[in-house]
């Protein structure tokens, strides 16, 4: 029986939310409620709406998301 | 992550016979895979097996998985919990199944062709299978995850598959599931090195269509969501200092030339 495992994904920040929260659109068109990783947070990386990020998705919940990386 | 484990002299011999025996049970399954069966019947063929042989069927109550096999028809990918559905001839069948025996588990699963190949799924099947030979031939003490998922990886994408990167192969042992992780994918766990005495399952999961998938409404089963059919091979694989001793060999049930 196999495993499962966090899956990443691309997607475009569409609405910023309190307490670091971000709504994101992924590939496919599916939104996801995510939240800024610590590693981002530690080193003061501000994410905006309209910015493409990365974000891992756990496969026991679908709808959130982490951000790992906000790209150019 | 949890330390890979290193099993004793003893536990290695439990799970070659269990590794054996699992053969012997998806051999029974396979053959009696045919039009007009249902994935109902196929279970019960599984389980009566696994008694006779003495062994236990290690999906059977796993985290609530209720059943000894799992038959994923088609677009069905991976954790399909065997139902009423008759196979139809030239259905892409999936079947996976664990073995408990000595307090160890294996694990393997090959896709197989119901009847006639209608649909030409044969490609896809030889495919994946080959992806799986190609992880377990760079399997040898010290080797590193991530040069089984490279070789995975390499030969999936060469046949232009598109890979299920969400399910994972996994070390197997005392546990169904145990460290590593074993990704079909670059990634997850990739400078592990795996010792002498450590057992790994490969299992190459990949498909013609997109990888958008969706879970059923019973929690487990997976499927494509552009319908595309998705094939699965795996095997128990033990790692020595010469290179790997396949504990399932399934190479003797394949229905094909790889």
């Amino acid at each position: 029986m196999s495993e499962k495992q966090v899956i990443e994904v691309k997607g475009r920040v569409i609405e910023a939310l309190p307490n670091a929260h971000f709504r994101v659109e992924i590939e496919g068109g599916h939104i996801i409620l995510c939240h800024i990783s610590g590693k981002m947070r530690m080193h003061y990386i501000k994410i905006l709406p309209g910015d493409t990020v990365t974000a891992e998705m756990s496969p026991y919940d679908i709808e959130k998301g982490r951000i790992v990386y906000r790209h150019k | 992550m949890t330390k890979v484990q290193v099993k004793s002299a003893g536990q290695i011999a439990s799970m070659r016979e269990g590794g054996h025996k699992l053969v012997a049970v998806l051999k029974r399954v396979i053959e009696e895979s045919r039009p007009g069966v249902t994935l109902k019947e196929l279970e019960q063929i599984a389980r009566d097996r696994i008694k006779e042989l003495g062994a236990q069927p290690s999906f059977l109550g796993y985290q609530g998985y209720p059943a000894a096999l799992c038959t994923s028809v088609n677009s069905g990918i991976v954790h399909c919990i065997p139902d009423s559905y008759q196979l139809r001839e030239g259905d892409l069948l999936s079947v996976d199944c664990g073995l408990l025996l000595g307090g160890m588990h294996t694990d393997a699963a090959v896709s197989i062709v119901v009847g006639r190949d209608l649909h030409h799924h044969l490609p896809l099947l030889q495919s994946v299978y080959r992806a799986l030979l190609a992880g377990t031939a760079v399997v040898k003490a010290g080797v590193t995850v991530g040069e089984i998922s490279r070789a995975v990886e390499h030969s999936l994408k060469n046949d232009q598959l598109t890979i299920m990167r969400q399910f994972v192969g996994h070390g197997v042992g005392v546990k169904l599931h145990e460290a590593p992780i074993v990704p079909n994918v670059v990634g997850h766990d990739k400078d592990v090195a795996l010792p002498a005495g450590s057992v790994v399952a490969v299992e190459p999961i990949a498909g013609t269509g997109t990888e958008a998938h969706s879970t059923d409404a019973d929690g487990w089963c997976a499927r494509t969501l552009d319908g595309q059919p998705v094939a699965h091979f795996e095997q128990t694989i033990l790692v020595t200092p010469e290179g790997a001793e396949v504990l399932t060999p399934i190479h003797s049930i394949i229905q094909f030339r790889p």
